[in-house]
């Protein structure tokens, strides 16, 4: 499983990467297949503006799912991304209504997304608390936090706020750049820093890790910061795509979601286990899917009965693949 | 971007999303006055006993705390209160229906004088608002009625959807003679929101037949409004006009056919929702081809939480209310300033 | 003879790589206690382990009052009539005696548990195994003796006829074990078939009719006891003969040598207060029974465990790690006795296994030097003889000795300076051929590199094959030590076992038993009643056979 991942990014093995990336990815076929059904029944799937508007929409789940998975893989859990996600946009897009810079803007959401983040850590990682409860209790907490600050919906953050979402680098969305950075830095961490060979080992044996002297607080708590970091810049790029923030409602739902796109880019919940490779095919195929049956004019209710089931059977096909071949 | 109301994902966040999207429907209508149609006065309307005349205390019960709303109208009707030295309190059922019901009973058990609920399930509310009546205490409902209750605030929750897609018709006639592609961003799933999806959709095709309905897409928030009308448009590059069932889906389409390339004051695109949600405003009043939104009073609404109750404990005979609806439009930049004054 | 109720005929399973059982018979009639000995990771407890349906075996019957049966499931097993009674006992705490011995069988009336006719039918059960206990009482506030009587009440609820008794008596006091002796012998005239695993060579003496000793999965002795000398037994748990024993030429040398580690005056939770010395380039082992304290002793050395008091030196500086990164840092490690729970990473790769903890001191500029982590992969592989040398292959995929080599391999690679080298149960789990490559890296690291290394081991033959000289341990002190010509199997037998019936100082037994006497140097008086109760003290990665 995870032999493989890092292979694919070592130079030697990215000759054979691509046919062991489709073995231990099978994901990869459901996407290429969903890709055709989608094109032929549609004729404007893989239309370059609707290709671009996939990526753009993508990018805010992207950038939240590679640290995700990180914590995922290290053995931990982020719940709490909905509420630090609108909480991000909130503050960012306060700071430019106030007549700051972009930069301060996104930097002051990035800061407001390390100290939740940071918090997160502190109680998982150092006093030992379930991760599932303390990001869960931080999801109610930090969405009370955004509707206690900020009642009223924000809107006009002016043009260059509106640069992060919008401006397009060499033809390319910002948000889609910025996706891109966090994947292949993630992707980077994994195999060439030793802290990514940390990750796994403390998600797959963490008394072994420890004996090791391998790091087994500081690791996990950097990466919920990181996780708190990546919501609230999601939350900046979705403030400034949309040019507006709501604090009850920015980001509802989205920690299931981006977790549904870490679990079935076949990242274990149980630790120990995934790859960032995995990650952008799970984004894409949640992306492709809704876009496609957007395209086909899907009644509402049908909608929601083909995404339920194409998630499960894709999440059958990409699990059970490698089982029967091991 | 995958929004939280549509990727695929347990239903329960989604039931949870669209349950605040029926806040905002409910809450959406709009009346310029607080004029009081007379409405059915039930049997059960009568002079509360601990109520009388000096009616001290309302306990407003509004779920759907998430609501920008929720903030605006809770400080509205304090104020209103006050004016009349009633204090008002709240409860903060996080639009939980269970919540809900647990924090009404907690209401009935200590006997707070005049309730007014918005009932997340009108069914689950009917037998808490026999126990208050039974208990003596005043049942205002809100955003509907029930068989037993003191009085009733109304919407009219077709009537939005009607007056936009009415709107929509005549510029549709005047600007694009009649031909061109819509698309609706709608409500399916619960009754507030199909009412005004075909006051909407009803309005418009009988008005404007010759121009083609492209799509019909769920959406209530501003991520899927975003993402359904980027994919509307990659098969439709010359979409005219997007309609929304709320403000903020339509805000999301405003903003994917700014990013399409269209000029925010393009002369051959209408865009228009129902809520006066305060982004909608502005992008109105900026004269953008955002051009349409069913405005929401918050004053009034909030007027009505304090006079309804009041008016039960008077002993009036006819003490519901029915707020009627209204279309904002360019030109009305007055009231948009009166609106957004309301809502800051 | 009476027909055998219990009949097991070459059974055979192993896990991955490694055999845990090559073809075991045992045959135990109706009315006889059969004795079952052998070091940790013989094999016994995976044998007893087939017998209670925990998992199938791969090949071979266990034939039962007749009944011959390919696998069993647990549920098939106690239907069967077998009944085990393991070491961590598998009573409810919060329920009765009378609820525990009815437990999933419960009577019932209209409906309704008939909790009289129970409690009636548990005080006749209690009696017959002599309980002092009352069918009502709380279970949790219940001794160890009394519980585990529970334990053989329930096993006679269920008209058991094969009762497998795991080290029952590890967790008594003296006089508990006396009692449950005697319950032995009533359950063996009313015509049980008793297996009885134990470590304790009186307990053979005294209670079995037969004797079965396995070694690395194969049983290597099977007689009855009668007219069996001590001596003999020793010399068949031990393997083979002491003189045949492959024993590197003690280097006595070492003594002479500058000390590496330092531990005076040291204790903690379940040990101490314990003095050692261990000089550069010396081997030296820890040999003792189940619960005797030195997993504790280790873990504390390496920072895992808090000591609560006394000092530890590495040469001249002092040291007190209060985590293992910090005893890392100065320069001691471990390699735990749980190797699956404490050491390996399955999934990753071989190399990953190596050098997770390397990789952050070979980077350069934050990044993994790959070339340099495949260069120090490539010569440990090589010198530790790891079969597949594969960087790539998942550590889940290698035999266990081949693991033990990735593990130890952590810490003796070129990438690595490590001054004290600890390790608990160094060969568990580890086939025959890779335990001797084990050693010869071992030793060759103590004598290249001098390397202190202290060892702790539950075989003798190990401690003999790999210690420069051998501490011996019980009740969390240092109770003795061999060395030179003295350090034998026997000796190292004779000592524990001995000294655990008796009481008796070690020094006397090792003194008398073996002849030897240079070299027996008590550092305190033993304390007899400190192993008696080892309970406590036992931490969970030694209990694992």
């Amino acid at each position: 499983m995870t032999t493989a991942d890092t292979a694919l990014f070592r130079p030697r093995a990215l000759a054979t990467g691509g046919l062991a990336a489709v073995r231990r990815h099978p994901l990869i076929l459901v996407l290429a297949a969903m890709v055709l059904v989608f094109q032929v029944s549609t004729g404007s799937f893989l239309a370059p503006a609707n290709l671009s508007g996939i990526a753009t929409d993508a990018a805010a789940l992207a950038v939240v799912a590679v640290p995700l998975a990180l914590l995922v893989i290290s053995g931990y859990l982020d719940l709490s991304v909905g509420s630090t996600l609108a909480l991000g946009g909130l503050v960012a897009g306060r700071l430019a209504n106030e007549g700051q810079s972009p930069a301060v803007a996104v930097l002051g959401a990035l800061a407001v997304g390390a100290a939740v983040g940071a918090v997160n850590g502190v109680l998982c990682c150092y006093l030992g608390l379930s991760p599932f409860i303390v990001t869960l209790g931080m999801l109610t907490a930090v969405r009370g936090l955004d509707q206690q600050l900020f009642p009223l919906p924000l809107s006009g953050f002016g043009s260059g706020f509106a640069w992060l979402g919008g401006a397009t680098i060499a033809g390319i969305a910002a948000p889609v750049v910025i996706a891109a950075l966090v994947l292949v830095a993630g992707a980077l961490f994994l195999a060439f820093a030793p802290g990514g060979r940390h990750v796994f080992a403390i998600g797959v044996n963490r008394e072994a890790a420890h004996l090791s002297g391998i790091n087994i607080r500081r690791t996990p708590f950097l990466l919920f910061v990181a996780t708190g970091v990546a919501a609230a810049l999601a939350g900046a790029v979705k403030a400034s795509v949309l040019d507006s923030v709501v604090a009850g409602t920015s980001g509802a739902g989205f920690e299931l979601t981006v977790l549904t796109a870490v679990l079935i880019g076949g990242v274990a919940l149980t630790g120990g286990s995934g790859s960032i490779l995995g990650v952008l095919l799970g984004v894409l195929f949640l992306g492709g899917l809704q876009n496609g049956l957007t395209l086909l004019n899907v009644p509402t209710f049908w909608q929601q009965m083909a995404q339920g089931t194409a998630l499960v059977a894709g999440a059958a096909l990409a699990y059970l693949a490698p089982r029967t071949g091991r | 971007m995958i929004t939280p109301a549509s990727s695929s994902r347990p239903t329960a966040s989604r039931r949870r999303f669209l349950t605040l999207t029926a806040g905002a429907l409910a809450t959406t209508a709009l009346t310029a006055t607080a004029c009081s149609a007379p409405a059915k006065a039930t049997a059960s309307a009568k002079p509360s006993a601990s109520g009388g005349k000096d009616l001290t205390k309302i306990g407003l019960d509004y779920p759907f705390t998430q609501l920008p709303l929720y903030s605006t109208l809770v400080r509205l009707s304090t104020a209103a209160a006050k004016k009349h030295g009633i204090s008002l309190i709240t409860t903060s059922d996080n639009a939980g229906a269970d919540t809900q019901a647990t924090n009404l009973r907690t209401w009935v058990t200590q006997k707070v004088p005049a309730i007014v609920s918005f009932p997340m399930v009108f069914e689950a509310a009917e037998p808490i608002a026999r126990q208050a009546l039974d208990a003596g205490l005043i049942w205002v409902t809100y955003g509907g009625s029930l068989d037993h209750q003191s009085a009733d605030i109304k919407f009219s929750f077709s009537k939005g959807g009607t007056l936009l897609g009415e709107a929509a018709a005549k510029w549709a006639q005047q600007k694009l003679g009649g031909k061109g592609k819509i698309a609706f961003l709608t409500d399916s799933t619960i009754e507030l929101g199909r009412e005004r999806t075909k006051g909407m959709i009803d309005a418009f095709t009988k008005a404007a037949p010759g121009v083609d309905v492209v799509a019909q897409e769920q959406a209530i928030d501003p991520d899927t409004g975003l993402s359904k009308t980027k994919a509307i448009l990659a098969r439709h590059p010359d979409l005219n006009l997007v309609l929304g069932v709320t403000d903020a889906a339509a805000y999301g389409a405003f903003k994917a056919l700014q990013q399409a390339g269209r000029s925010t004051d393009d002369a051959k695109t209408f865009v228009g929702g129902q809520d006066g949600a305060a982004p909608s405003l502005l992008a109105i009043r900026q004269g953008t081809f955002y051009r349409a939104s069913a405005a929401l009073a918050p004053d009034d609404i909030a007027a009505a939480i304090v006079d309804v109750p009041r008016a039960v404990a008077a002993g009036k005979s006819h003490p519901s209310v029915e707020v009627p609806i209204a279309l904002v439009g360019p030109g009305d930049t007055a009231r948009i300033n009166q609106l957004l004054a309301q809502n800051a | 003879m009476t027909p055998p109720n219990l009949r097991v005929h070459g059974l055979t399973k192993s896990f991955g790589g490694v055999t845990a059982l090559a073809g075991v018979d045992l045959t135990v009639p109706a009315g006889q206690v059969h004795a079952l000995l052998g070091h940790n990771g013989a094999g016994k407890s995976t044998l007893i382990k087939c017998l209670g349906g925990a998992f199938p075996p791969d090949s071979g019957t266990i034939e039962i009052g007749g009944t011959p049966y390919a696998r069993l499931t647990p549920r098939e097993s106690i239907a069967a009539g077998v009944a085990i009674i393991y070491q961590t006992l598998s009573v409810v705490d919060a329920l009765t005696v009378a609820e525990n011995i009815f437990l999933g069988q419960e009577w019932t009336r209209y409906g309704r548990i008939d909790r009289g006719a129970q409690e009636e039918a548990a005080a006749g059960l209690l009696k017959r195994v002599a309980a002092t206990c009352s069918p009502r009482d709380r279970v949790g506030d219940l001794p160890t003796g009394q519980r585990q009587l529970v334990e053989i009440a329930k096993a006679l609820s269920r008209s058991a006829s094969v009762l497998v008794l795991d080290e029952p008596t590890a967790a008594l006091s003296g006089a508990e074990s006396d009692a449950l002796a005697r319950r032995v012998e009533d359950l063996r005239t009313e015509g049980l078939a008793i297996v009885y695993v134990t470590h304790l060579l009186s307990e053979v003496e005294r209670l079995a009719d037969a004797v079965t000793v396995m070694r690395d999965g194969r049983v290597t002795h099977q007689s009855s006891v009668t007219g069996l000398s001590r001596g003999e037994l020793v010399t068949a748990i031990a393997g083979r003969p002491h003189e045949q024993t492959v024993r590197p030429a003690p280097n006595s040398a070492r003594q002479a040598t500058a000390p590496r580690l330092v531990v005076e005056g040291l204790h903690g939770p379940g040990f101490g207060p314990v003095d050692l010395s261990v000089g550069e380039g010396e081997r030296v082992g820890l040999f003792g029974l189940i619960g005797s304290g030195r997993t504790r002793l280790l873990e504390t050395l390496f920072g895992r465990r808090r000591s609560t008091g006394g000092t530890v030196r590495l040469g001249e500086r002092a040291v007190a790690p209060a985590r293992p990164a910090q005893a890392l840092a100065a320069g001691i490690a471990l390699v735990p006795a749980d190797r699956r729970a404490q050491a390996l990473f399955p999934p990753l790769t071989a190399q990953d296994n190596v050098l997770l903890p390397s990789m952050r001191p070979l980077a350069r500029g934050g990044l993994r030097a790959l070339g340099t982590e495949r260069r120090v992969f490539g010569a440990l592989a090589d010198a530790v003889g790891l079969r597949p040398a594969l960087p790539g292959l998942p550590a889940g995929a290698f035999s266990g000795g081949n693991q033990q080599k990735l593990v130890l391999g952590r810490w003796i690679n070129t990438a690595r300076q490590v001054q004290v080298l600890l390790l608990d149960e160094p060969t568990q789990g580890v086939d025959v051929g890779a335990r001797h490559e084990i050693y010869r890296v071992v030793t060759g690291l103590a004598e290249e590199r001098g390397t202190a290394v202290l060892f702790a081991s539950s075989d003798p033959e190990e401690i003999v094959a790999l210690a420069d000289r051998c501490l011996i341990v019980a009740g969390g002190r240092v109770v003795g030590e061999l060395s030179g010509a003295s350090l034998t199997e026997q000796a190292l037998l004779s000592a524990v076992h001995d000294r655990a019936v008796s009481g008796t100082a070690v020094h006397d037994r090792a003194a008398s038993g073996t002849g030897g006497t240079a070299d027996v140097a008590p550092d305190q008086h033993a304390d007899p009643g400190a192993d008696n109760d080892p309970g406590p003290l036992a931490p969970p990665a030694e209990g694992a056979a």
